[in-house]
């Protein structure tokens, strides 16, 4: 049913997406539920106070439901989102900055390994020309632009790999769901599907056809 | 030439259902009658493969579930493949997820590798799903500091009465932390690599792969990429599953898009010099 928006739009695709995303999110909101219970909830009761610290602090943010309190909505959420960015920024300087600058200084010439000084040179002067590409406060000229080229290209052939890498992605996906079908019992109810899909088409043209009818006699 | 011209016309306006149908036929036929097309081990698994293999039995590894059901026909057969291994390996095998979808997958993979869960004689001793752990990348974080920062595991047991669960103290004590995901690597490598020194592998989504190597191998010691890299792990382990069955429909449909990529081209220089 999901795979019928390839067609065109219909009912059927959309009936399967409400179901798709009904059955994602009440699964998630449960499980998120039951890991509050367990793991505030219950220890809360079983004389650990200190948990109702958070667990009030959570329920403030149904306040964005209301006009008048809303700015009590904001506690938590300033909460949340400092203590997400401290979690992440300390850590991301060195993980994805420091670290990679570092990895990036690599001898260009290593003796009897023309293969790797070739992959270094690939990188270090792939890194430069690329970064060299998004600087845009001189004009790219002389053997600058030699650079910004050379950037470009490695730019260029990073986004061509991530594309093919995303269409094998795509394709295994199709493979999962075509191989998921040979399986009892979902092959018995592709007929089924094949029906709804049917009916859902010709009730959309069906409906197109009056509306259209209906404008010209108008 | 007008023949050629229409001909031209009719490429350039192909519907894009006909594209449809034929890669469907192409991904569908081979899955039928496979052909059987030699599969190449990449670096990135062998990688991964041999890390798992060096390890001594009874060593702790966490599987850390960070998937959705949208990736699973990609990360769940890698996820089955290396269990399996780990299984064999004798290693201790401790499930995580921080995504809600997780444990229902990390459920399964026990269940297929193990023959059952939460009943198994091994349940909470060589093996533990631990369920889903509410946060993103907060959780992430309490949980390398401390592993049994939760009160019950998925079933519903409590975390003091599981046996595998009582050495842990911090992340340190996982020999590999195995990141099944469709989203990044970089927050376990922030979280868990980084702080505490443990080796990181990726059992990625290929769309994520080109954002993997530039940790590999300093940081992420191995990954798989998608199906292809679960399909070379289960020749690795000897196991052969759907990953490997998929992989003359994923060579048939890259053939095919090659083929219309080449005429694209063909047709667009055709066109231009024609203008010119």
């Amino acid at each position: 049913m999901a795979y019928s928006f390839l067609y065109k739009e219909n009912r059927a695709y959309r009936i399967a997406e409400h179901i798709y995303l009904g059955a994602g999110t009440g699964y998630g909101a449960i499980l998120s539920a039951k890991y509050v219970y367990d793991n505030a909830w219950t220890p809360l009761v079983k004389g650990n106070t200190l948990w109702a610290i958070p667990l009030l602090a959570s329920l403030l943010l149904y306040f964005y439901f209301s006009k008048k309190h809303f700015w009590i909505y904001r506690i938590p959420t300033a909460a949340i989102i400092g203590i997400g960015t401290g979690i992440v920024v300390a850590a991301d300087f060195r993980t994805r900055l420091t670290e990679q600058i570092s990895a990036t200084l690599l001898p260009l010439f290593i003796a009897n390994d023309p293969y790797k000084s070739l992959n270094n040179i690939i990188i270090v002067f792939g890194v430069i020309g690329s970064l060299i590409f998004f600087y845009f406060s001189r004009e790219h000229r002389g053997p600058v632009k030699g650079m910004v080229n050379f950037g470009k290209y490695i730019l260029m052939i990073t986004f061509g790999a991530a594309f093919g890498q995303t269409f094998m992605a795509r394709i295994s996906l199709i493979i999962g769901r075509i191989q998921s079908l040979y399986l009892w019992p979902a092959w018995i109810l592709l007929p089924s599907a094949a029906v709804l899909v049917g009916v859902a088409i010709s009730w959309d043209r069906l409906r197109q056809k009056k509306a259209k009818s209906a404008t010209e006699k108008k | 030439m007008t023949a050629k011209k229409g001909w031209m016309q009719k490429l350039a306006t192909i519907d894009p259902r006909v594209i449809f149908l034929l890669l469907f036929i192409c991904v569908g036929a081979p899955l039928l009658s496979p052909v059987g097309l030699p599969v190449g081990i990449s670096p990135g698994t062998s990688g991964m493969y041999k890390f798992i293999e060096g390890l001594p039995s009874g060593n702790f590894v966490l599987s850390a579930f960070d998937m959705s059901a949208a990736v699973a026909p990609e990360c769940y057969p890698q996820v089955a493949a290396f269990t399996a291994h780990l299984k064999n390996k004798n290693l201790k095998i401790v499930e995580v997820a921080f995504d809600s979808a997780g444990p229902m997958f990390a459920d399964q993979a026990l269940r297929d590798v193990f023959g059952a869960s939460k009943d198994h004689p091994l349940y909470g001793k060589n093996f533990v799903n631990l369920g889903y752990i509410a946060g993103g990348e907060a959780a992430m974080r309490s949980y390398a500091a401390n592993p049994k920062m939760i009160q019950k595991d998925f079933y519903g047991k409590d975390i003091k009465d599981l046996e595998i669960m009582q050495p842990l103290s911090s992340a340190k004590d996982f020999r590999l932390v195995i990141v099944i995901t469709g989203s990044q690597v970089d927050n376990f490598v922030r979280q868990f690599g980084d702080p505490y020194g443990v080796p990181i592998a990726g059992a990625v989504t290929a769309v994520l792969v080109t954002r993997v190597m530039p940790y590999y191998p300093a940081k992420v010691i191995g990954y798989l990429n998608g199906l292809r890299g679960a399909a070379e792990y289960e020749l690795l382990v000897k196991r052969p599953g759907i990953a490997l069955a998929g992989m003359d429909a994923q060579s048939a449909a890259h053939l095919l898009v090659i083929i219309f990529i080449i005429i694209g081209n063909v047709g667009y220089m055709v066109r231009k010099s024609r203008r010119s």
